[in-house]
């Protein structure tokens, strides 16, 4: 699951008021996103963090606190920390039973510092050799909103593991280990005499494998490229395997990597595609399944079709026939959660692409020489397919909300749908917001915006949250409104069965953080 | 009532439950609580000319401090003022006669004593009391009912008159007053605000020794008004012993409630609705939330309080040792503080009700249930708790009256908000409806009672039962306080049948 990472930038006095389910920020100046985030331990999220300047130390050094809360948003712990003056935090990985913090110091160099769980710090490591174009990536974020930038991951609880660009021929990527005193564990990386460009997106991390999403092209402007499935060992940094992302010359794209550490297997889950086909242009024929061990070994490959499978689940859901357009959109695929009886169930919102008014009036202003394309795309309702254990379709389930509407930059009219898919979730455009799993209940809950809805009251609510939750062996669907007088209103994971409820309130200058229970 | 074994316990929570039923018939106590009362002019024209006086006081002293004391006097009358027109403390109220009787007998033993001392008893559920300097002591609802006998209440009156004896929030805060005012110390404070660098660090090193020298002193007063206060019960008939037995309690006060492991099915398991085992609620502490911090050395030199130990040690060695000559421990008999007991425990449901904290409420009613059972008052508030639950689950307002669980709460407290978050809508109107059921016709001439047998039908949607049931609640209490809840009800159900 990606992080996203809130910043408080915050001028004057700070106060501080905590009460267990809200938090409260006095003399908030300004809020934008980055220096707060969640805490997540293995899959469950089990905290809060919030970082703020409270004194200038000397001329180049100021003095910050970290705030840990926990899921209840109860205050645990604050550590004291000391940075270059203009640090920025860039990310914070949490492991069970340390922290790592990663620092920008706005021109040169990161700092990585780690602290045990009772703040007793455990190490420093300062990167200041990094490459151009991951500084350019870094400042762009810092100066700007919805900065999302994630890096780090916990390798169980020995470490973590850092995803960077290298400066090879070409540039590549590399995976750096640390242990949890961040003294180096071993480094991966791609081959330094390589003529592609490669990178790699770290998509699972464990003490006992490193699983990542590889990208290889000749250059920075070729549109075509290769993806590759990179499974690393986790203990010493040695190359399992690099599985090329095709099936039958057709692509496979990932959407989805679960490793499951009981069984010693690694899921994978994606969309694929007709031979020849591509996914940058093509509209996919599925969505499949593939298991592999530790080794690399596939195990099983499945495939659902859209035309075959899950034309016939379609048919026979009522709700699925109320809207024609909605029924023949295609599927985004947010996530994959597993429950205790072995099935699968992946989490989509619907999304078609049709002609927009707005677009087309931009393009004929601007003389067709930019503006938004002449197409846009419409988000339907939020859809779930449920798989059995051994990944065969047995239920097909649609949940209606509000119809939403993205506009697409012009040129983007001839990609195809699951490039557009990547283009919407990049930009916010879905509803979904995150799941969260309860193993012990063996329950999970996905989260999505669904504004302008009546309540069961007859009350017209301006925000309404949608869930659909899976609980003692059933799914439902909840919507409920967020009682909210806040200028800007954020949605972050919580504990299960909760949403965290970020406001800012302009006039009073305050932020404030709130839990509320989805499922009622 | 305690027990050193825990599973004794258990066993006697049970036995309680097997007697429960027999003796709710035999005598249901059903606590009805005093009209609040939110005046009370003469209390107050005696703080004021107390108010009067004290300013008098301060003629001798520079204008600076005369202008630090006189605002922090004025700030006490204003919150006496206040708590009296909010209905924050029970005045006239049975609980409050009773503490006075003990109150009187304390003073009349003790010829020394100002006679004309006022008592409070306030709503505030935290086990506290405290002597406010001015002649008048406020007996937190919240310590009331964790006292054992009226001995124990005695001494905490004793150690409070004490501190009024000996003057010590006056001397507190005549040495505040010359601190704060001093000319070099203000110039130092503002100095270091303008300084650019370590703000917070010089303002700490500048701060920190008045306030632990402030808390030294405060230790030391304390342990001075246990031992005064010692000496003042030792001149009345009740038992000095109780001295020791308080502050044994006071040791042990924060796990008040965490004593016994949390029965709910114990009271939840209803006839016509069975307590379910996936209710039984778990706390799982994540890695983040048992992070213990190493002993705060800092946070111990800002007690107020000594340690207990440190003042059990000091009492015990002043503690006459004559075996002969032991006193009462019960004003009267066992039986009337047994009902003052109940009484306290109703409050303390009744003002989380009027503070709109239901989830305390329901946690209290639960407590109250398991050691008293035949409190029905207690299980009419549970009942009117799960109704209650029910309608913020309609209205996704769940937490403006039931707050998570934070490390800073009990245990068991912690334990319940998670099962009660964790019901869904039909389990809460359920568990409400048949917590009062079957019906005991008797009983319907208590207006809570009949008020949460109306409440509960309606969360239950049981519409004939709730428009027979308000009906008789119309008839029996025309102005009664939950008229208002039940016309919303008439009025919300009227437009859902139009619908």
């Amino acid at each position: 699951m990606k992080k996203t990472i809130y910043l408080f930038l915050m001028l004057g006095f700070l106060t501080w008021q905590a009460n267990g389910q809200s938090h409260k920020v006095e003399n908030v100046m300004k809020m934008s996103i980055r220096n707060s985030g969640y805490i997540m331990e293995k899959d469950a999220l089990v905290g809060y963090y919030i970082f703020y300047k409270v004194d200038k130390v000397d001329r180049k050094t100021e003095a910050f606190k970290l705030e840990l809360l926990d899921n209840n948003l109860g205050s645990v712990k604050t550590i004291d920390i000391m940075q270059p003056k203009n640090s920025v935090l860039l990310e914070m990985e949490y492991n069970g039973k340390a922290f790592i913090m990663s620092f920008f110091d706005g021109k040169e160099t990161m700092t990585f510092l780690s602290y045990d769980i009772a703040g007793k710090k455990l190490g420093e490591k300062k990167d200041a050799d990094i490459p151009k174009i991951e500084k350019m990536m870094i400042l762009q974020g810092v100066q700007n909103d919805g900065f999302d930038y994630s890096t780090l991951m916990s390798r169980g609880d020995e470490g973590f593991v850092r995803q960077t660009i290298s400066k090879n021929e070409k540039l590549g990527y590399s995976l750096e280990c640390f242990k949890n005193n961040l003294s180096p564990a071993w480094t991966y990386g791609s081959d330094p005499k390589s003529d592609l460009l490669e990178s790699a997106n770290m998509l699972y991390a464990t003490s006992k494998v490193v699983v990542a999403h590889v990208i290889k092209k000749k250059g920075m402007m070729t549109k075509k490229y290769d993806t590759f499935l990179l499974i690393v060992d986790g203990q010493i940094g040695k190359k399992i395997l690099e599985k090329p992302l095709m099936d039958n010359k057709g692509d496979l794209s990932l959407v989805s990597c679960n490793v499951n550490e009981d069984k010693n297997e690694i899921i994978i889950s994606g969309e694929y595609f007709a031979p020849g086909d591509d996914q940058a242009n093509s509209k996919s024929k599925g969505i499949y399944f593939m298991t592999l061990d530790m080794t690399g070994k596939e195990l099983v490959f499945k495939k659902i079709s859209w035309d075959l499978d899950l034309a016939k689940m379609k048919n026979s859901d009522p709700d699925d026939k109320k809207d024609k357009n909605a029924a023949n959109a295609y599927i985004y695929w947010h996530t994959v959660e597993q429950t205790k009886d072995g099935h699968y169930y992946a989490i989509g919102e619907q999304f078609k692409k049709t002609v927009s008014a707005m677009g087309m009036a931009s393009m004929v202003l601007s003389g067709g020489r930019g503006g938004a394309a002449a197409t846009s795309i419409h988000v339907y309702n939020m859809v779930v397919l449920e798989f059995d254990q051994d990944f065969k379709l047995v239920n097909y389930s649609s949940f209606e909300k509000k119809k939403t509407e993205v506009l697409l930059p012009a040129g983007s009219t001839a990609a195809g749908t699951a490039i557009l898919g990547k283009f919407i979730k990049a930009t916010g455009g879905f509803d979904f917001e995150f799941a969260t799993r309860d193993k012990t209940k063996d329950a999970f809950y996905a989260v999505y915006k669904d504004y302008n809805r009546k309540d069961e009251d007859g009350k017209k609510a301006d925000s309404m949250i949608g869930s659909i939750v899976y609980e003692n062996g059933k799914l439902a669907n909840y919507r409920s409104p967020i009682n909210t007088e806040g200028t800007s209103i954020r949605f972050s994971p919580a504990k299960a069965g909760y949403i965290a409820i970020t406001e800012y309130f302009k006039k009073k200058k305050t932020v404030e953080m709130h839990l509320e229970k989805i499922n009622y | 009532m305690y027990f050193t074994h825990s599973g004794l316990r258990v066993l006697v929570i049970i036995l309680l439950f097997v007697t429960k039923s027999y003796s709710q018939q035999r005598e249901a106590f059903i606590y009805v609580p005093d009209t609040l009362v939110k005046s009370s002019p003469d209390r107050l024209t005696k703080i004021k000319t107390q108010l009067d006086a004290d300013l008098k006081d301060l003629d001798t002293k520079q204008k600076d401090q005369r202008e630090f004391i006189s605002k922090r006097y004025k700030g006490r009358y204003d919150y006496f003022k206040s708590s009296i027109e909010e209905g924050d403390f029970l005045i006239n109220s049975d609980l409050e006669k009773y503490l006075v009787k003990i109150l009187k007998e304390v003073l009349a033993a003790n010829h020394n004593l100002d006679p004309a001392i006022q008592l409070f008893v306030s709503r505030n559920t935290v086990p506290n009391a405290y002597s406010t300097g001015d002649g008048n002591i406020i007996f937190n609802i919240g310590l009331l009912n964790k006292m054992d006998n009226d001995a124990e209440i005695a001494f905490v009156m004793c150690h409070e008159l004490s501190h009024q004896f000996l003057q010590h929030t006056k001397r507190k805060l005549a040495l505040k007053a010359e601190k704060y005012t001093d000319k070099d110390y203000v110039k130092k404070l503002r100095k270091t605000l303008r300084e650019e660098y370590n703000v917070n660090q010089k303002l700490s090193d500048l701060i920190m020794p008045g306030l632990l020298s402030e808390m030294q002193f405060s230790r030391k007063d304390e342990l001075e008004a246990d031992s005064l206060g010692l000496i003042f019960l030792s001149n009345t008939r009740f038992e000095k012993k109780a001295s020791i037995s308080v502050i044994e309690k006071l040791d042990s006060i924060d796990l008040f409630y965490d004593k016994d492991p949390l029965a709910l099915s114990m009271v939840l398991n209803c006839a016509g609705y069975t307590y379910q085992a996936r209710w039984e609620p778990e706390v799982h502490k994540s890695s983040l939330q048992v992070i213990e911090d190493e002993k705060d050395t800092l946070e111990d030199s800002l007690k107020t309080h000594p340690d207990c130990k440190i003042r059990f040690q000091s009492i015990m060695r002043i503690l006459p040792q004559n075996k002969n000559n032991i006193g009462v421990y019960f004003f009267s008999d066992s039986a009337a503080f047994r009902k003052l007991k109940l009484q306290a425990e109703a409050e303390n449901i009744h003002t989380m009700l009027l503070w709109d904290n239901i989830g305390r409420m329901m946690f209290y009613a639960y407590h109250s249930t398991v050691y008293f059972p035949d409190n029905l008052y207690s299980r009419i508030f549970l009942s009117i708790g799960f109704a209650r639950l029910n309608h913020l689950q309609r209205t996704h307002k769940v937490n403006t009256e039931f707050p998570l669980p934070i490390n800073d709460f009990e245990v068991n407290y912690n334990k319940m908000l998670n099962f009660l978050t964790n019901l869904n809508r039909e389990e809460s109107a359920s568990l409400g409806y048949y917590l009062l059921r079957p019906v005991q016709e008797p009983l319907k001439k208590y207006e809570d009672y009949l008020a949460a047998l109306a409440y509960s039908a309606f969360a239950m949607n049981k519409k004939e039962e709730l428009t027979e049931l308000i009906g008789e609640y119309t008839n029996s209490f025309p102005k009664g306080k939950y008229t208002q809840l039940f016309k919303e009800i008439n009025t919300n159900t009227n437009q859902t049948n139009k619908k």
